[in-house]
């Protein structure tokens, strides 16, 4: 366990000498206090007691000459009466309760010296271990957590309210080295091809063969700026930073134009594109970027599954809600990799020749973060299912 | 035709010149927005293509002053940034269209060539006509050699759009945005779908195609 404080520090400025002397003062000033208050009190309590059958005495010590108290008046015979008492009684009971009152208060200041220093102590014992993680894991070794701090509930919600964002920046910077990675794995690709390319084109004998092999190899540029269009809209998307508000947007209506979009498309990769659609299904959204969500959604529904598959397209309605689903009943994604395929270039067959940028269920779901929604991707036994729920527009219920 | 080219990079300006000029216009090049406020003010252009991001004044500014200046030329504003918020921005600052960088020459010159006709009568008639080729758009009827052909809506948006366009190459880009509102790009092959199956309606026995596939840029209605 590491020392509380920093080395070849005086053990008098440590944080638990200080903690000590922030009790003890406390604990000081308060028999302070109690000293003038008894000081206060204590006649009052005295002559209270006199009243009643606490006994007189009077020393007659010659020696020692006693202060009396004298009250004198004139009567109205001429004579003087003069009454006298002495103060010994009260004086004595005053002096045992202050010599109590100020050896309490010694010893009650030492009391919460020593618990202070030893408090501070355990306290700054663990604070510095919670320091330690940090400066561990500031050297690098981001896998370390913070120890809980103990002693309060509100300390433990510290450290874990920090272990959750030292996870959450571990996230981040996994994505990031995940992204960089994939981008340049995803980009070697294409890359390449378009040099073999260009090389065969500077080869070739013929205009036509030059030719083709700088078609293929503009073909292969405009993949790459699409995968760079892609990257830099999924940013975008998900930096969030848009002016444009939402307005009401009719899923059903935009669906409706979707479908009739896409059952040619459909048609063609010998898909079936069904769809029961619901009006007046209200979202707060953008037209566009729903557009743009629902189109990746059935496009990877047509690219990622084989000819004959069916996909289907619907809308359900629960008070407050409205979900989007979007089910095939192609061969499905084993559930180990569910959580996978929303993630940038992700592809479940690795295979990447249908052209897909294995980004569009990235921008899918960073469309549906930004519109509060919730994606989620399911069995549809046999098949893939991936339904969007989205909260319904208010005043359109 | 005139045209007017901010771009702040020479090699990028140069080489659009030299396409534009080999698509038959006569190309003035400048570098910053202050030249291109000048020369859009005094000269007389069918079409302003002025790249977003330039030092000084930009692209945009200049736009913005240009329409304040109540000077309506059509403006194609070029630009690195493929935002939602910069396309809208750039429209309501007065641009015509917008094209995302990098782009192919024959994107840059389809583009060019339908703006510089805007707003053709023919685009807001009730009826046009391309060879024995006629669209109502009105009723949303379309006769070929008096034969009545049924097309569903997206087919008979995209046979206006290349009507509206007849005789000039129009690139996917521009049908995607202009048909199907697309501003991203699709995997699938919408397009050539929908494209077989409008020319399997419009062209298949005819005799004469009227819609050919230009390689490398796009398609061309043609009577």
């Amino acid at each position: 366990m590491a020392e509380p404080g920093r080395p070849g520090q005086s053990p008098f400025r440590s944080g638990a000498f200080r903690f000590a002397l922030a009790f003890a003062g406390v604990f000081a000033v308060a028999a302070f206090l109690i000293l003038g208050m008894v000081r206060h009190q204590v006649g009052r309590y005295a002559h209270e007691a006199m009243r009643g059958t606490l006994q007189t005495e009077t020393p007659t010590d010659p020696e020692r000459p006693e202060r009396m108290v004298t009250l004198g008046t004139r009567l109205a015979d001429g004579s003087l009466l003069v009454v006298a008492t002495d103060g010994y009684d009260v004086d004595k009971l005053g002096g045992h309760m202050i010599r109590f009152t100020i050896l309490w208060a010694i010893a009650i200041t030492l009391i919460a010296l020593i618990g202070g220093w030893m408090a501070g102590r355990v306290f700054l014992t663990r604070l510095a271990a919670a320091n330690l993680a940090i400066e561990r894991i500031m050297a690098g070794r981001t896998e370390q957590r913070l120890p809980m701090i103990g002693l309060a509930p509100e300390f433990d919600d510290l450290s874990r309210n920090l272990n959750r964002m030292l996870d959450r920046i571990d996230g981040l910077m996994e994505g990031l080295r995940q992204v960089s990675t994939d981008v340049a794995h995803d980009l070697r690709t294409p890359l390449t091809r378009l040099r073999q390319m260009l090389e065969a084109a500077r080869e070739a004998t013929t205009r036509e063969d030059a030719d083709a092999g700088i078609d293929v190899a503009l073909a292969q540029a405009d993949q790459l700026l699409g995968t760079f269009r892609a990257i830099l809209r999924l940013a975008q998307i998900e930096g969030g930073g848009r002016r444009a508000p939402f307005g009401p947007v009719d899923l059903g209506g935009l669906l409706a134009t979707l479908i009739e979009t896409y059952e040619p498309v459909a048609a063609d990769a010998g898909h079936g594109l069904t769809a029961h659609l619901e009006s007046g299904a209200i979202v707060n959204g953008d037209a566009e970027l729903l557009a743009q969500l629902f189109a990746n959604l059935i496009e990877n529904a047509i690219l990622h599954t084989p000819a004959g598959t069916r996909v289907a397209i619907g809308v359900e309605r629960s008070p407050g809600h409205i979900a989007v689903i979007v089910t095939d009943n192609g061969p499905g994604v084993p559930t180990s990799e569910r959580d996978r395929i929303t993630r940038r270039f992700y592809q479940v067959d690795s295979s990447r020749s249908r052209g897909s940028s294995g980004l569009g269920l990235s921008i899918a779901s960073a469309i549906v973060t930004l519109h509060g929604a919730k994606l989620t991707i399911g069995d549809a036994a046999p098949g893939l299912q991936i339904r969007v729920s989205f909260e319904e527009r208010e005043g359109h219920a | 035709m005139k045209l007017l080219l901010l771009e702040d990079d020479e090699a990028t300006r140069a080489q659009a010149v030299r396409q534009l000029t080999a698509a038959g216009h006569v190309v003035e090049g400048c570098a910053t927005g202050s030249d291109a406020l000048y020369m859009a003010s005094q000269g007389d252009y069918g079409v302003l293509i002025l790249d977003r991001m330039v030092p000084g004044l930009d692209g945009l500014s200049v736009l913005k002053a240009l329409r304040a200046a109540g000077i309506r030329t059509p403006a194609l504003l070029l630009t690195a940034m493929d935002g939602i918020d910069d396309r809208v921005e750039g429209l309501e600052a007065g641009a015509d269209d917008y094209l995302v960088k990098p782009f192919a020459a024959a994107e840059l010159i389809a583009r060019v060539n339908a703006l510089s006709r805007r707003p053709p009568m023919s685009d807001t008639a009730v009826t046009a006509t391309v060879g024995d080729l006629t669209i109502d758009r009105v009723k949303r009827t379309v006769t070929r050699s008096g034969q009545r052909i049924e097309l569903q809506a997206q087919e008979f948006k995209l046979l206006d759009y290349l009507i509206q366009h007849s005789g000039e190459v129009v690139t996917r880009t521009m049908l995607l945005e202009n048909v199907w509102s697309f501003h991203f790009d699709p995997q699938t092959n919408v397009i050539e779908s929908h494209m077989s199956r409008l020319r399997a309606k419009v062209d298949r026995g005819f005799g004469k195609e009227l819609i050919q596939t230009v390689r490398g840029a796009g398609y061309r209605i043609d009577g």
